[in-house]
């Protein structure tokens, strides 16, 4: 103790209290005692001044850090002396452990877009230090400290699609390259701690990363991801007995899904047949099949509804220079080398998403909450009079994935194009005249189909590599020799299921959650260092069935992917045998009704049904424990449907 | 403010409550006052004055760039070498094998899958490796989780336990402790990435067949390098280390055989799949401190410990326990058992003699050559200073025991003696050993045995640890096999044995051994019995038992060799010297082996971390030279490239070092590994001519004439080596059996005419040599060192190397040479120049007298001279050579451009002429695609008068992709480089990004 007096002494020569000045001067020797009278005077002013006692305030901060600290460690010691297991609900896997559902067939899990790891294996100088560190996911901690630097090593070459020269990010591999996005925050691991309840562990469970980033065929030019994953596939195989495999795609993952199969029988050597050799069953959870209409505000303007909403409501700080942010302009410039972004965009064309009068969800009524799934159980007998009486009101036009409604700035306004001062983020925006955004703008609405060449237009770099990848129609004869392209591989409107009659396909996704289906547009104001000339139009509010709501309207599912894209194969385009399905296999769709977490000690919910919080959702999680162990889709119970995904796949009208 | 000011007063006011005397401060006396705040303020004060300071350091730091602790470093010791991989991306090497990491025993990570109800929230973390966190929270649980089942070897019921997977495996041990980490960043530098790298991680504790039954770890790496091969197309490189050289050894006999036991993968798959197998410190015959983890379950740190505080590990206070603790668990593991020394007796030493015999540890004064075989067999007699520890007794009861003549001990056969009683009683029963079933009589009787060799050790642990020895034997064998041919050896107990196994059919795959040396390693043991308390190990390593003699080989109860800490020279090195070495059984197909030394550099401060020159056994991967050979061999070169065999490759020791290792090894050739055997077994085309003063047939010289070899690198260096033979004592041996001894007189790299042979002189036809043995030869290390660095050798040395100073003992002492008494050639010389003479003699008709103030500027002049000379350009081939630049083979230069001597002025066609013909043709190509694509660049126009070339080089990344433009091979840009490095006046500039050499 009296070497902590002494040290504070030495810090702040007195804690200024005048009772201890006095005391002190009747201490110390005579030759200090002009200092300290000087001192103790000092701290009688201050202590004068602010009517407290003998404090000064940085005393003050200290004091209160101190107890903070020592409280926090107090705790820290309590919540690790704390039993481990607080009681809670049960596990999913431990109960059907007890049921006696064990490990059986291997089980494929695929990350879908943006959740799974990348590393740096080899960058610029700037990124000393950050070998085989994480820099997408983890804690990203590198955005804080050199933000420009991440986003350099993150992008792609705006060319090939591929690295750029002396930069090599590459995904990360394992289990753990997409268990948890950010510490706290799961995607798989919860279904992977539920899998290893009923025996499963890295030799029957394998994480399919790959970089998603790049185009699904450049992951295997680049990285062979594809190659590896189907030897990998085979030697689960046989080293588990011969048993085949469960694919647990997520989100994007889907679509990386079906190009390995088609891969795989093609290119990759596998051969007719593979697939129906080695693969029990498909289970998409949240399969973005036909794409999201978020993908386009995405490219178009780099926002979605969250940014939009935020600008609503504190204009100008994303727009701030004073930081020299311009956070926008660089996520859209590192975001349009991304090649798999286009993967997402909407495919069908307006068969599937509806023109500029028709779309397919054009009763759907937002009345978010239960109530509408109870009336709609109701309603399930007499389906013509809850039609009926819905077709009273005006339909939503959600065709119009993107339509200019209030054309509010006026020409010369935004003429105005960003000056060179603040050039730094040059976005292909640069390069397309003013002309050009004035007559998109002017052409107010797009669907599906002209979506492409808006965003052609727009982005004409990016869709042009891109576009060699992937293709977004619909299929008119599939037996015509073009759709062996690679491009087609990945869009179900355009390729055929593989040959396995014995295969399952799940679609497993949440709904009644608001979902961004398309979108209000404006041209932004102008701004002297703002290069994005489009933004969404938050201002739009309406009533289109209470649909519309700050510039983008909504539909029903799990907060990423309308149930349109997420069912509507498994629902129509691959029931029974279709073209697109010609071996008949059986498909499933198992809907997960969305009910937030009641209070935060629930943290994301075991019911969620939002996008990526579903893989914590007890109930999908027990399907895919018991589908990994042996059950079919019959013994699950077949399809478990809530929304109007039927009526809704109905009325899109194309040749199956 | 006011909020925290607020808080702050409520806490005085609670702690000010109890006292109701003190509600006024001001009159409250001032001591008692300052007391109060001296408490509790001033408490909270200090620490949130730490944690601010604290937090303030740690903004700071997160904020420093990365390089900064370089910075500092390179500031105190001066700047550091690059790392190889730096080095290497330089010279254009690029990834080209995938590269497969095996790792050893302990070094890999473990996770829990499944576990008992103390280990809830532990799912997926790591129990072994990381920051082991647990072993300090519930220590007990710990234990039970890493434990194996007793009877099985595999999972406890409830309890699965998995090795992790990835890169992040064994990258690091523990936070900051490397272990492949630094490999693997210097392999990232030259393009390598995750799909061309595979750990190949394992359960380290199970034996190495249950690997596979449970995990099916050996299909995985099956499966993976089928995978690498064939998406790279070429075969792998197999890096294994320690524990994990065993293990690929048994991965490549499983791999080969038949499909229930094996992998089925055809006997020419690791022909198909492998280039070379790259042991870093491999225990191949095992390790004595397995023995000693076994018996007693301590190594020599703990008995240092225990020696140090005698009682704290033998504690009961906290029911510790541990080493009982650590005794069960590690013997639940039945890979520890493959570590134990193998090929008993013929390997590792009888009671008597063992191969490291006459090594010492300490620096040494004594004149090194002594006549061998008296060793062998009057030990002591010759040398009554140096008392040879007995390396052979690898356990022995008592210091006078370990030292004893072999006629003077007794022993007590303990194999048949009855175990006790059970005497342990029930409060250890959690604390299983297999102690407890021996019972007093079963201890007594192993003490009494005394000593136990390589082959006793076996006997020993059957004996006190049946149970575990049973598991064990079922998958682990320690014999010499006699006939390979045996049907038995097919099972897979012997595959990891590399005395009862061959290596695959395979003569273009390369095995190297690479191990470190120079560390004091464990090798024998001296016990003690200790009282017989329940639950407590019997038996224990005597650190009292010191030798103080001069060579002090005995130290806390551990006798050490040379090795690298953990394995022994022997374990590391015989195999690849000797037991693999040509065409032997076990290597039926003659794939060549290397054997590469390093020699141990400790760090030589604090910020050197590990250092980069260590032999450890551990810290040897971050050995920059064991990394750069890697690196090399992972990119396309060959053992013979790298320089074959190297002794002390890594380090420009001393010379008392030097002398030390190859004291060691020539003592080590006694029991067979001689090195110079090993050169000449490799190129059997090499042409030498011994002449031998036989023993045999006394007065007659032996020629021996060997035909040419074509253009081997070899045959020079053999050439070169045996020089240094000349004169000394060597053994020849030829292709009939029969050998010769005698000294060494001559060798010729010519044909010899065997018409007349000379009437003294054995003349032996290399086509006839098999091998040459010499002992005690020290081999000055110039002639092996790199090949790059042979450029820089001035002269060639030849029997200089045995008088040169640093090569021989500094104090040897010279002798009087005495003629024979009746040699009539050897006139009487002693009072020749007796008598009055008057010598004419003037010493500087012949030489300058030299100023001896003035040395220093002379050399000075005398460099800067020859430097202007060498600096010169030249025009004609022959000079350029000499002045090294190297001529590339790929150069066109007809044969008698090459090889003649005549020199032929400026007119005809020089090496810049060729040079510039050879780039001339892709150097017009390049400047018209830069033109199409309009890249700018200072080199763009190449103008031939002031000499300045430029050459576009292929990017790795964009093959395939830019095909267009046209893209030199490697070994042109190589060529310039260094064509360009070595001529002066131009100057190298490279522009990565643009992909362009420039030299003008």
């Amino acid at each position: 103790m009296a070497a902590i007096l002494r040290f504070r002494k030495l810090c702040f020569l007195e804690p200024s209290s005048p009772s201890s000045c006095n005391e002190h001067k009747k201490q110390t020797a005579k030759r200090d005692e002009k200092k300290l009278r000087e001192n103790c005077d000092a701290g009688e002013d201050g202590l004068r001044r602010k009517g407290v006692k003998e404090w000064r305030c940085i005393d003050s901060c200290c004091w209160v850090i101190g107890l903070m600290c020592t409280a926090w460690w107090l705790l820290l010691f309590l919540h690790h002396c704390m039993p481990a297991s607080l009681p809670g609900a049960e596990p999913p896997g431990v109960r059907l452990r007890r049921q006696g559902v064990v490990a059986l067939h291997p089980v494929v899990l695929v990350p879908g877009i943006v959740t799974g790891g990348l590393e740096l294996w080899e960058g610029r100088p700037c990124s000393d230090g950050l070998f085989r560190q994480r820099l997408w996911a983890g804690s990203f901690a590198e955005i804080f400290k050199r933000p420009m630097c991440w986003l350099e090593h993150l992008s792609l070459d705006n060319e090939t699609g591929l690295d750029p020269a002396g930069i090599r990010v590459r995904a990360s591999s394992g289990l753990v390259a997409a268990d948890y996005f950010a510490p706290g925050y799961f995607v798989w691991a919860n279904l992977i701690e539920n899998l290893a309840r009923i025996g499963y562990e890295e030799k029957n469970m394998h994480m399919a990363a790959y970089d998603w980033r790049l185009s699904f065929q450049n992951t295997e030019v680049r990285d062979q991801t594809l190659s590896r994953l189907k030897s990998k596939i085979e030697l689960m195989y046989v080293s588990n007995g011969y048993k085949k495999v469960v694919v647990v795609p997520h989100s994007m993952g889907a679509n990386y899904f079906l190009h390995f199969m088609k891969w795989v029988e093609s290119a990759g050597g596998g051969g007719r047949g593979w697939c129906a050799k080695h693969i029990k069953s498909i289970m998409n959870i949240g399969p973005v099949f036909l794409g999201v209409p978020k993908a386009v505000s995405s490219i178009l303007s780099a926002e979605s509804k969250d940014v939009a909403f935020l600008r609503a409501m504190a204009p100008g700080l994303l727009d701030s220079e004073i930081f020299r942010l311009q956070a926008l302009e660089h996520v859209m410039r590192v975001s349009r080398t991304w090649d798999s972004l286009v993967s997402l965009l909407p495919k069908g064309g307006e068969a599937v998403w509806g023109n500029l009068d028709w779309s397919p969800e054009e009763d759907h009524v937002c009345e978010w909450g239960t109530r509408k799934y109870q009336q709609q159980s109701k309603t399930k007998g007499n389906e013509t009079d809850g039609r009926h009486s819905f077709q009273v009101q005006e339909p939503t036009k959600f065709g119009r994935i993107v339509s200019f409604g209030k054309t509010g700035s006026s020409p010369d306004a935004i003429s105005s194009k960003p000056n060179a001062s603040c050039g730094k983020v040059k976005t292909e925006y640069d390069e397309v005249s003013q002309e050009t955004i004035q007559r998109i703008s002017e052409e107010r609405v797009y669907t599906a189909d002209t979506l492409l060449d808006l965003l052609r237009s727009v982005a004409p770099k990016m869709m042009k590599r891109a576009e060699a990848h992937f293709s977004h129609g619909i299929a008119e004869n599939l037996s015509d020799p073009k759709y062996s392209h690679y491009k087609y591989w990945s869009n179900p409107l355009e390729t055929e299921l593989p040959e396995a009659p014995d295969m399952e396909i799940y679609s497993l996704y949440g709904v009644g959650i608001p979902t961004e289906r398309s979108y209000v547009y404006k041209l932004s104001p102008p701004g002297k260092c703002r290069s994005i000339p489009l933004q969404i139009d938050s201002s739009a509010d309406g009533s289109h069935n209470g649909c519309l709501k700050g510039g983008v309207y909504f539909v029903d599912g799990d907060e990423s992917v309308p149930v349109l894209s997420a069912g509507f194969m498994c629902a129509q385009g691959w029931k029974g045998k279709t073209r697109f399905n010609p071996s008949g296999s059986a498909t499933y769709i198992r809907e997960y009704k969305h009910i937030a977490p009641a209070n935060l000690l629930h943290g994301r919910g075991l019911e969620s049904g939002a996008h990526v919080d579903i893989m914590g959702n007890v109930a999908l999680i027990e399907d895919v424990l018991r589908v990994a162990a042996g059950a079919s889709g019959v013994e699950l119970g077949g399809d478990r449907i809530y929304s109007d995904i039927m009526k809704l796949s109905e009325k899109i009208k194309i040749h199956l | 403010m006011p909020s925290l000011r607020r808080r702050r007063a409520a806490a005085e006011e609670s702690v000010r409550d109890p006292d109701p005397d003190e509600k006024n401060p001001e009159l409250r006396k001032p001591r008692r006052q300052r007391k109060w705040s001296c408490l509790l303020d001033n408490c909270c004060w200090f620490i949130g004055c730490v944690c601010v300071v604290w937090w303030a350091l740690l903004f700071l730091f997160n904020m420093m760039p990365s390089s900064f602790p370089q910075y500092v470093t390179e500031a105190i010791t001066g700047p550091m070498p690059d790392p190889p991989g730096v080095n290497l991306k330089k010279e254009w090497l690029q990834a080209k094998h995938p590269v497969v990491f095996v790792p050893g025993i302990v070094t890999g990570g473990l996770e829990l899958w499944e576990g008992h109800s103390c280990a809830e929230d532990l799912f997926r973390k790591r129990l072994w490796g990381g920051t082991f966190g647990d072993v300090y929270k519930r220590p007990l649980c710990w234990v039970e989780h890493m434990s194996l089942d007793n009877e099985t070897g595999l999972d406890p019921p409830g309890v699965r336990v998995r090795p992790v997977t990835g890169l992040v495996a064994a990258d690091y041990f523990a936070p900051g402790y490397f272990v492949w980490a630094v490999l693997i960043a210097n392999l990232a530098q030259i393009g390598y990435e995750e799909k061309a790298m595979y750990m190949a991680a394992y359960d380290w504790r199970l034996s190495f067949q249950n690997t596979e039954v449970r995990d099916g770890a050996l299909s995985r790496i099956k499966s993976n390098i089928e995978l690498m091969v064939a998406t790279s197309g070429h075969r792998a490189v197999i890096i294994p280390h320690s524990m994990g050289a065993l293990y690929f050894l048994h991965f490549m006999k499983w791999v080969e055989a038949p499909a229930p036991m094996g992998g089925g993968g055809g006997p020419d798959w690791c022909a198909k799949h492998i280039k070379a197998v790259m042991n870093i410190g491999g225990p191949l015959l095992g390790v004595p401190k397995a023995v000693s983890g076994l018996f007693s379950a301590e190594a020599r740190d703990i008995a240092v410990a225990r020696g140090i505080a005698p009682g704290v590990l033998d504690k009961d206070l906290f029911r510790i326990q541990t080493l009982q603790h650590v005794m069960r668990m590690t013997r639940s593991w039945d890979s520890t058992m493959s570590m134990i020394p193998k090929g008993g007796e013929t390997i590792w030493g009888g009671l008597d003699w063992s191969p490291e015999q006459g090594y010492v540890a300490s620096k040494r004064k004594q004149n090194t050559s002594q006549p061998e075989n008296s060793t062998f067999t009057e030990d002591g007699n010759i040398e009554p200073k140096v008392k040879h520890a007995h390396y052979g007794r690898i356990i022995s009861f008592g210091k006078d025991v370990a030292e004893a003549d072999s006629s003077d001990i007794q022993r007590v056969d303990f194999r048949d003696a009855v175990k006790g009683n059970n005497f342990a009683n029930n409060t250890c029963q959690d604390v299983w050993t297999e102690y407890h079933d021996m019972g007093i009589s079963g201890i007594t009787s192993v003490t009494e045995y005394k000593v136990y060799t390589a082959g006793d050790i076996l006997d020993l642990l059957n004996y006190v640890a049946p149970k575990m020895m049973e598991r064990g034997g079922a998958h682990f064998s320690y014999g010499i096999a006699d006939s390979l041919d045996d049907p038995k050896y097919s099972d897979y107990k012997y595959w990891s044995n590399p005395l009862e196994t061959r290596l695959p059919n395979a003569p273009e795959m390369e095995i190297f051994s690479m191990y470190g040396i120079g560390i004091p390693t464990e090798r024998a043991y001296v016990y003690r019995q200790v009282a017989a308390t329940d639950c407590y190990i019997p038996f224990q390593i005597d650190t009292s038992a010191v030798e103080e003699n001069i060579d002090r080989c005995i130290k806390d109860g551990v006798i050490t060799v040379d090795g690298d800490e953990t394995v022994p020279v022997l374990s590391a090195g015989y195999m690849s010297a000797k037991g693999w070495r040509g065409k032997t059984r076990f290597n039926p197909s003659g794939m060549k082996t290397y054997i590469r030394e390093c020699d141990h550099a400790p760090p030589s401060n604090l910020l050197e971390g590990r250092g980069t020159q260590s032999g450890a056994h551990v810290d040897i991967m971050g050995n920059f030279a064991l990394i750069e050979d890697i690196m090399r061999v992972a990119a396309g070169a060959t053992g013979e490239e790298l320089g074959g065999d190297r002794w002390h490759w890594c380090t420009m020791a001393e010379a008392t070092h030097e002398e030390r290792h190859l004291l060691q090894h020539d003592r080590a050739s006694e029991a067979g590994m001689c090195r110079l055997s090993k050169l000449s077994h490799q190129d059997p085309l090499l042409t030498d001519i011994v002449t031998i003063k036989s023993k045999e047939i006394p007065q007659q010289d032996l020629t021996v004439s060997v035909a040419d070899s074509h253009e081997s690198n070899s045959c020079d260096r053999l050439i070169y080596l045996t020089t240094c033979l000349i004169g000394h004592k060597v053994e020849v041996q030829v292709q009939d059996g029969s050998l010769f001894s005698g000294i060494f007189h001559a060798i010729s790299g010519e044909d010899y005419d065997s018409s007349e042979p000379p009437s003294k002189t054995l003349i032996i036809p290399a086509t006839d040599l098999v091998q040459i043995m010499a002992k005690d030869v020290p081999v000055i290390r110039d002639g092996f060192l790199n090949e790059l660095q042979r450029g820089k050798q001035q002269e060639l040395m030849t029997d200089s190397c045995i008088s040169q100073s640093r090569n021989v003992e500094a104090g040897r002492e010279l002798e009087r040479w005495v003629p024979d008494e009746d040699d009539p050639g050897c006139p009487e010389l002693e009072n020749i120049f007796d008598g009055a003479w008057n010598s004419t003699f003037d010493e500087e008709l012949y030489t300058t007298k030299l100023d001896r103030g003035q040395t220093r500027e002379l050399e000075r002049e005398a460099l800067k001279i020859a430097r202007e000379i060498e600096g010169e350009q030249t025009l004609d081939l022959h000079l350029a050579e000499e002045r090294g630049i190297q001529i590339d083979g790929n150069i066109e230069i007809d044969e008698e451009t090459r090889f003649s001597s005549v020199y032929r002025g400026n007119h005809e066609r020089s090496y810049e002429d060729i040079v510039e013909t050879v780039l001339e043709d892709e150097e017009m190509q390049d400047v018209h695609d830069r033109r199409a694509s309009k890249a700018e660049g200072s080199c763009v126009t190449p103008t031939w008068g002031d000499v300045k070339f430029c050459q576009q080089f292929r990017d790795p990344r964009r093959v395939g992709r830019n095909n267009e433009t046209a893209l030199v091979e490697k070994d042109a840009v190589n060529q310039l480089i260094m064509w360009c490095s070595r001529s002066p006046g131009l100057q190298l500039r490279f522009d990565p990004l643009e992909r362009f050499v420039c030299c003008q």
